[in-house]
């Protein structure tokens, strides 16, 4: 049996976090400039959204479907497997994530997605913004070295950051979505956790919006209860 | 200024550098000679054997977890250099912490630490819920240190811990492991580390103590001394807090009457100034922070009222 009882958080990020700042270093120069190509490709993902339908639902879907990959393989099975012993069971998860949107969202056409008219739907455009683009500029703020910064795909965070923020953009009603949730909500208890103890609160911007999404999900859903006259 | 030590690190490392001419490990408790200069190493019996074990040992939670970082790699071989060069032996580590058994082993292939002769003494851990897994993850663990077999096995953080036991048990019957072990790293499963203690055919224990934290001295360590177990201490410094909290204040000028040079020594030659305690393994990154705690291994280990001097010390500040 797993015991939680004998451990503390800092007990399972057992690395300093100059080491883990080197190995980000390290795994954004691998594919440097490859950050440019995929922030515009993620761009062309959120502007997909403008239209609802099922062709660009399809993409959307198959765009996150690779980001969820990409993290799991790149990050979590090549680099971070160095540093941490449970590495690989992130990356599966990562790789469970990227499944479930392929056959919820390619194979089943169940996920359609829109910036509105609802306001979550606008909240929702604009997590998924912060994520692909003002995510690593936060960072950098903070005092981040730019080799370091978040990128999506590349980096666990900013994926799940977006997947919340198409999850708020997704079609009302499409109850396959909150298959999708739960990955992306214990990733963001982890990162929060390795956030914590690398003492890189920005990155505690990720459960926030997890929190956020979950709240707008919940009055979205509370709000759509027809109401007795 | 009056409330410096008299004994600089300068001094203190020629000392070092001198004692560790010297290959024969005391063989009881304490200061094995009086000659003023240079100090002999300090070492402990491991009271199951008599097996002579520098006070200072080495560990590698977090510092050693690098990954394939070349340049780190290469720093941290750095740090074992300097342990060995001032007379380190023990070195600690766990399959949790991550490529800090690799880096270890890579640092030991480069320094020539490996094989017989070589002044090691390899502890690391079994981490593993299900017991079947044990026997293999020991075995990559040998692997990736590169010894023939480890001096001590522990079972860390008393996971799955009777499984374990019997596991090791059998392999020190076969001579594949020296000593067995079982550790915690803070005060919350001290009742059951105990009761193991009474109980069960165990060479060593580990845990957490250092001067702020010294619920040990109540049960532990009394324990620990009347079962005759060897008693590794981790979290010396409190992962780095102690310095946070104390260094910005001077180190009062009679920490040189038990030789201490910094405040490293200082909270360090508390800890091994216990009678029960065999070694300390303090972990850093850096080749000055390794020399400096190393020079606790030499010079004069404080006694009861010392050791009461400098808690009221710490407590005025």
């Amino acid at each position: 049996m797993f015991d939680i009882y004998g451990y503390s958080i800092a007990d399972f990020f057992l690395y300093a976090p100059e080491t883990y700042l080197r190995l980000l270093a390290a795994y954004n120069s691998a594919y440097w400039p490859a950050q440019i190509v995929t922030l515009g490709l993620a761009m062309a993902l959120i502007a997909l959204a403008r239209t609802p339908g099922p062709a660009p639902g399809r993409a959307i879907s198959l765009g996150l479907a690779a980001s969820w990959a990409w993290a799991g393989h790149a990050f979590f099975m090549e680099r971070y497997a160095d540093l941490h012993f449970a590495a690989w069971i992130f990356g599966w998860g990562f790789f469970l994530e990227a499944a479930l949107l392929l056959w919820l969202g390619v194979v089943r056409t169940g996920l359609r997605f829109a910036w509105g008219p609802h306001w979550t739907n606008r909240l929702g455009l604009a997590l998924a913004v912060f994520a692909v683009a003002l995510l690593p500029l936060a960072e950098r703020l903070a005092g981040r070295a730019w080799s370091t910064l978040d990128t999506f795909p590349f980096m666990p965070d900013p994926v799940a950051v977006a997947t919340f923020g198409f999850a708020l953009m997704a079609r009302r009603g499409a109850i396959r979505l909150w298959l999708l949730l739960p990955i992306p909500l214990a990733w963001s208890v982890i990162g929060a956790a390795n956030a914590w103890t690398m003492g890189a609160y920005e990155n505690l911007v990720t459960p926030a919006a997890a929190v956020l999404t979950l709240a707008a999900l919940a009055g979205r859903a509370i709000a759509s209860i027809p109401r007795r006259t | 200024m009056s409330n410096q030590p008299i004994l600089n690190r300068r001094s203190l490392l020629a000392s070092m550098a001198a004692a560790f001419g010297a290959t024969a490990l005391p063989p009881s408790m304490g200061r094995v000679a009086a000659a003023p200069t240079p100090a002999p190493l300090l070492a402990r019996p491991v009271p199951k054997s008599g097996e002579s074990v520098p006070v200072i040992g080495m560990g590698s939670s977090r510092t050693f977890n690098v990954g394939n970082d070349q340049a780190a790699r290469s720093s941290r071989k750095d740090v074992l250099r300097a342990f060995f060069d001032a007379g380190g032996s023990l070195i600690d580590s766990s399959p949790m912490y991550g490529s800090s058994e690799a880096v270890i082993g890579h640092g030991l292939g480069r320094l020539g630490r490996l094989g017989p002769q070589k002044n090691l003494f390899s502890a690391t851990k079994v981490w593993t819920w299900r017991a079947s897994d044990g026997p293999s993850q020991m075995e990559e663990s040998r692997k990736l240190w590169g010894v023939d077999r480890f001096d001590l096995m522990q079972i860390h953080n008393l996971v799955s811990w009777e499984a374990h036991l019997d596991t090791l048990l059998a392999m020190k019957a076969e001579k594949k492991i020296r000593y067995i072990g079982i550790t915690t790293s803070h005060g919350r499963r001290h009742k059951e580390l105990m009761r193991i203690m009474r109980t069960r055919p165990i060479d060593f224990v580990q845990f957490s103590y250092n001067i702020l934290d010294r619920a040990a001295e109540r049960q532990l360590l009394p324990l620990a001394a009347d079962r005759g177990i060897a008693v590794i201490v981790n979290r010396p410094f409190r992962r780095g807090e102690l310095f946070d909290l104390f260094s910005r204040h001077p180190l009062p000028s009679w920490a040189a009457e038990i030789d201490c040079a910094n405040w490293a020594q200082f909270f360090l030659k508390f800890i091994v100034g216990h009678p029960a305690v065999t070694c300390a393994i303090p972990a850093t990154s850096r080749v000055d922070h390794m020399r400096e705690n190393m020079g606790a291994l030499y010079g004069r280990l404080p006694d009861a009222p010392m050791r009461a001097r400098m808690l009221q010390y710490l407590a005025g500040l």
